[in-house]
């Protein structure tokens, strides 16, 4: 069954109107004063979305790409029926959720406990139905104790995880969720996407907004991209995000890890992760073919004695592993005295140019625990922590016209690799 | 399953039938309101009382004794707590509704429901301000001045609702606006302020002479507080007034629905 149907939506925007917002009326009188002696001003309008059409099935993760104010928010928020589509219909079929933007749908003045049932209330549940709910939504957003505080006193992350939950746990047919997620931090941000992947199996339909690429490929069953409000693909999500970083190249390439970091276990806590050109450059995420892409991770130890073993692996668009790489501790620490006192270490991997080929690489990082020093080195432990898509860059060609020969297409493809070779005669 | 249709215009019937969808959202609402009231002012119910108290006392002293104002054959403060009964709803109703969009803007940007909702679960908590006030009016009607109502008094609830119209269409017209242009934040209260002068709270209608009651009646609530002050201590309906009142409460009403459905879907466009 198709939970929506989007026809032709359109979405017209008055600069003029814009303007108004802050207008005073003082302002408007003398306006309207004026336009009385002079002839009015063309009032210029723009289309924050044109004949936007498409449908989403049962227990479908539809995703929408797009730059900032390709329309996918203004799409949402009439999907939500915050705003009207200036002409255009649509059709959903069940209860909608949504979470817009930043900011979430509470009343400030309202405590957490009164705004879980206000949200249900909104979504036309019974309060019997939400109190059914009631204890997972507080589990989830980790508000317990502060259930009877007015949400204005929240944190924004705190909001969040409310919002989320509520949203979620409250089990509507249909889920939007516009670029939230960036705002919380990165486990809750694991646990969002591992939930919105659920909601799907249990056949709900998420419409999902983000630009996290790397999540959005691998959550959407098919994804539509957005141009200035015109629907440019949709359809196979690796097209569309191949199609989308045609026009513009928007990757993670770096991950911070705020406060004391992400604590693994006993032994070590990470701090931030990036990707750059060069030894102490800033982040970078596109190169030219022939450059060398540096990772630099940075961490401190929490245990005097025990030893991980670090790899990186690299994937390409497909998802294909390209090659990974190992290094242990003891291989990499002098003077375990220096690096153990709490200190942030970092240590830097330099892979050499020539070797990627032309698009989206993504960086995934492993850490094994290989124990005490003076043990023996047990490869069963399990992961202390494993992401296959933490980071991406953005490999490109450096002049805009190929030289013959050196290109690597045949028959259309391009293969895996990009080596620097050489020809003889 | 019930399915949601969106379109640039929203059919007055699904409109309709939106409101009794979204019911308890009114008075989830409402009754959040009454509790913000009374549980977390620390004098409560005492302020609903107290404000009402000094405003008959003001214009006791100012109106009757000094400017020697008649009020007939009722005490003259009974004249004015009937009238400020009245004003006080109308008052404090306009005031919260009107301003409703602004201070939950964030809910109005994010979710959706009838955005109606929002100024008319204010009526609710008014309804309840006016009871407390209306049984210290008996109180000292009955206890100190002697005055008790008459079998009329069971037709106080029609007046009561009339007020509720006048209130929320005001509300509907006024909260739009403020949206809009800020500057309306401030027209409010002046236009409060001044109201309550050209309302026949501090004085009765019996007084102004015949063509002037016409006048006068072109404030609905005008009609309201002749209705009021008939149920309470039996002062003469004045028909033409009350049928003038009337008539200018449809006009406002229906202007009102009209321009709010019209401007609501606007909203979160430019909160």
């Amino acid at each position: 069954m198709k939970r929506i149907v989007v026809e032709n939506i359109s979405k017209k925007y008055h600069y003029q109107s814009q303007d108004n917002k802050e207008m005073s009326f003082r302002e408007l009188l003398s306006s309207q004063v004026t336009s009385l002696f002079r002839p009015a001003k063309s009032e210029s309008t723009f289309y924050a979305l044109q004949d936007v059409s498409f449908d989403v099935e049962e227990g479908e993760v539809f995703g929408i790409i797009g730059k900032n104010g390709s329309g996918k928010s203004t799409l949402l928020k009439i999907l939500s029926r915050v705003t009207t589509p200036t002409s255009g219909r649509a059709v959903i079929r069940g209860r909608i959720a949504s979470l817009l933007e930043v900011g979430t749908g509470f009343h400030a003045e309202l405590s957490g406990r009164e705004n879980i049932f206000l949200s249900g209330i909104i979504l036309g549940m019974k309060r019997w139905e939400i109190s059914q709910y009631f204890d997972e939504i507080v589990e989830f957003a980790g508000v317990g104790k502060f259930l009877d505080t007015p949400v204005k006193r929240y944190s924004s992350g705190m909001r969040l995880r409310l919002a989320f939950a509520v949203a979620v746990y409250l089990r509507p047919e249909v889920l939007l969720i516009d670029e939230v997620l960036a705002v919380g931090d990165y486990e809750f941000e694991k646990k969002c996407l591992a939930s919105v992947n659920d909601l799907g199996k249990s056949g709900r339909s998420v419409v999902f907004v983000s630009h996290n690429l790397l999540a959005m490929k691998r959550l959407c069953s098919r994804i539509m991209v957005l141009s200035c409000g015109v629907q440019k693909f949709i359809g196979d999500p690796i097209e569309a995000t191949k199609m989308y970083l045609g026009g513009e190249m928007i990757s993670r390439s770096s991950m911070v890890w705020e406060e004391q970091g992400l604590v693994l276990g006993t032994i070590l806590s990470l701090h931030s992760l990036k990707v750059a050109g060069g030894a102490e450059g800033d982040e970078q995420v596109s190169f030219f073919l022939d450059q060398q892409v540096i990772i630099e991770v940075t961490y401190t130890w929490l245990s005097l004695d025990d030893r991980i073993s670090l790899v990186f692996s690299f994937y390409d668009e497909t998802e294909t592993l390209l090659f990974s790489t190992s290094k242990m501790s003891d291989e990499f620490e002098q003077g375990a005295d220096e690096t153990r006192n709490g200190s942030l270490q970092s240590i830097v991997l330099v892979v050499p140019g020539n070797i990627f080929q032309e698009g989206v690489t993504t960086v995934g990082m492993t850490i094994f625990n290989l124990g005490k020093r003076e043990q023996l080195l047990d490869f069963d432990q399990t992961a202390l922590f494993f992401e296959q898509e933490l980071l991406s860059f953005f490999m490109k060609e450096r002049d805009s016209q190929k030289i013959i020969g050196s290109g690597s297409f045949w028959r259309g493809q391009k293969g895996k690799m990009r080596p620097l070779v050489q020809w003889k005669a | 399953m019930n399915e949601i249709i969106i379109s640039p215009k929203k059919p007055w019937k699904a409109l309709l039938s939106e409101l009794w969808e979204y019911r308890e959202v009114f008075l989830f609402l409402g009754w959040r309101d009454i509790l913000v009231q009374y549980k977390q002012t620390v004098i409560g119910i005492l302020w609903i009382v107290i404000r009402p108290l000094l405003t008959v006392a003001i214009f006791t002293i100012i109106f009757s004794k000094i400017a020697g104002i008649s009020s007939k054959n009722v005490p003259y403060a009974l004249l004015v707590f009937s009238g400020m009964l009245v004003w006080q709803f109308f008052a404090d109703t306009l005031v919260h509704a009107s301003h409703s969009f602004l201070t939950n803007a964030q809910l109005i940007s994010k979710t959706y429901f009838p955005r109606v909702m929002l100024p008319a679960s204010r009526l609710l908590c008014s309804v309840v301000d006016l009871a407390i006030a209306f049984v210290f009016y008996l109180a000292i009607s009955m206890g100190y001045y002697r005055v008790f109502p008459s079998l009329y008094f069971l037709l106080l609830p029609i007046f009561v609702l009339w007020l509720a119209v006048i209130s929320l269409s005001l509300s509907l017209i006024f909260a739009p606006l403020i949206v809009r242009y800020r500057d309306f934040r401030h027209i409010i209260p002046f236009f409060i302020q001044l109201g309550v002068y050209c309302t026949p709270v501090g004085f009765s209608l019996s007084i102004v002479p015949g063509f002037l009651k016409v006048l006068v009646a072109l404030n609905p609530l005008s009609g309201v507080i002749n209705g009021f002050r008939f149920c309470l201590f039996n002062e003469p309906l004045y028909v033409i007034s009350l049928i003038v009142s009337l008539v200018v409460t449809v006009i406002i009403s229906i202007t009102s629905v009209i321009y709010f459905k019209r401007s609501e879907e606007f909203f979160a466009d430019l909160i």
